[in-house]
């Protein structure tokens, strides 16, 4: 859900256009910075949240305390700039030009290992090696990436990275469109973190032909 | 590592708070209070400069205590000028509707009215996360607040969004 839709706006707008009286039952402003900070413990999070959606003026207090904190992220980046060094500057831009011309290098369509001829040429990008994982993503404990399609009797090579590019894990010659990733090698990863893979098809000719790079959330 | 000397504390920019302020106050704020918003602001940056102060500290913008402070300050002052609620009138909110026309201004009240009931119908957990999206936090704000991953909070914001609709409709109200 990345666009907020029309009627969400709408009831927004209604929301916050309430008369605000006094709260019943006043909370310590610190604890709204603490529940947007994600600092409260899961259930008492959840029941200020709770609250928030059901009384006006907590409500208020809450938007307030939401644009402190987003004011107070932007500046606290702001200020811890200029502490770093120039040379740290320099290797910092440099590297994020790097991992730029990475992506790209990663993400670009597939060239030919043997190209020649059109039929070759027309094997280069396979769109017909589709990813089989939902959009949900998978949970770490099975974190099992499937696909279909690919030239019959192919074999197949699987790339998993981070989005940044770091391997987490590959497999080759792979005769099964499935290669399950040990949950050990997503433990340096968050809920939520995004993998990129990508998968190589090669027939007994040598001739292969390459996926887009597939993103799948570990749950 | 401390200086033996007395060291000049470097006061906060003020006036860049302010402004800061000025602004969070006025997003987050009913248009009633809108009237208000310069007295709240100067108020609560008088409270903060003398709190900072009496904090013997120095600070800058990138200290989260500052911000900690200034948020303490603007919701207390917004607290002591707010009307008890049972000052306030079953028309109050007619003023914020009265440059249309009431015919459509009640209508509105009517249709807040049915969101808050819709709302207070829904299950605790969806609607946790739906307050807070409601309010203006993006799904990844939702997130970190409820201690879960994205998709989690996605889910339950858009449980929760789908049981409010389907409420709204059958009171025959549309946002």
């Amino acid at each position: 859900m990345s666009e907020v839709p029309d009627d969400v706006i709408a009831m927004r707008e209604r929301l916050r256009a309430r008369p605000v009286g006094s709260s019943d039952d006043p909370v310590l402003p610190e604890r709204l910075l603490q529940l947007l900070d994600g600092e409260l413990p899961a259930d008492e999070a959840e029941a200020l949240a709770d609250r928030v959606a059901q009384d006006p003026a907590l409500a208020l207090e809450l938007r307030i305390a939401a644009e402190i904190r987003r004011e107070r992220d932007a500046a606290v980046a702001v200020e811890s700039e200029p502490r770093r060094s120039r040379s740290s500057y320099i290797w910092t831009t440099v590297a994020a030009l790097a991992a730029a011309l990475a992506v790209w290098w990663w993400t670009r369509p597939p060239t030919l290992e043997h190209p020649g001829t059109d039929e070759i040429r027309a094997g280069a990008v396979d769109p017909q090696i589709r990813s089989l994982i939902g959009e949900g993503g998978l949970p770490r404990a099975a974190f099992e990436l499937r696909w279909e399609g690919g030239p019959p009797g192919a074999t197949f090579d699987v790339f998993v990275t981070t989005p940044e590019l770091e391997s987490i894990d590959q497999a080759h010659d792979l005769v099964e469109p499935q290669f399950r990733v040990p949950a050990s090698a997503l433990d340096g990863l968050a809920p939520g973190s995004l993998v990129l893979w990508r998968v190589t098809a090669t027939t007994h000719d040598g001739r292969s032909a390459s996926s887009v790079a597939f993103e799948t959330i570990v749950q | 590592m401390q200086d033996s000397a007395p060291s000049a504390l470097a006061e906060p920019d003020f006036q860049r708070i302010r402004e800061v302020l000025d602004r969070c106050v006025r997003k987050a704020c009913p248009p009633e209070l809108a009237i208000q918003v310069d007295d709240i602001v100067q108020h609560a940056i008088a409270r903060l400069v003398a709190r900072v102060r009496e904090g013997d500290r120095e600070l800058d913008l990138g200290s989260a205590y500052l911000w900690r402070v200034a948020n303490h300050a603007v919701i207390d002052e917004l607290r002591r000028r707010r009307p008890r609620r049972e000052d306030l009138t079953p028309d109050a909110d007619a003023i914020v509707g009265s440059i249309g026309d009431p015919e459509r201004s009640a209508h509105g009240r009517q249709i807040t009215a049915g969101i808050e009931a819709c709302l207070a119908g829904v299950a605790t957990d969806r609607r946790a996360a739906l307050g807070l999206y409601l309010q203006g936090l993006s799904i990844p704000e939702v997130a970190t607040a409820l201690r879960c991953n994205g998709k989690r909070a996605d889910n339950l914001v858009y449980r929760g969004l789908t049981a409010l609709r389907k409420c709204l409709l059958a009171k025959g109200l549309r946002p």
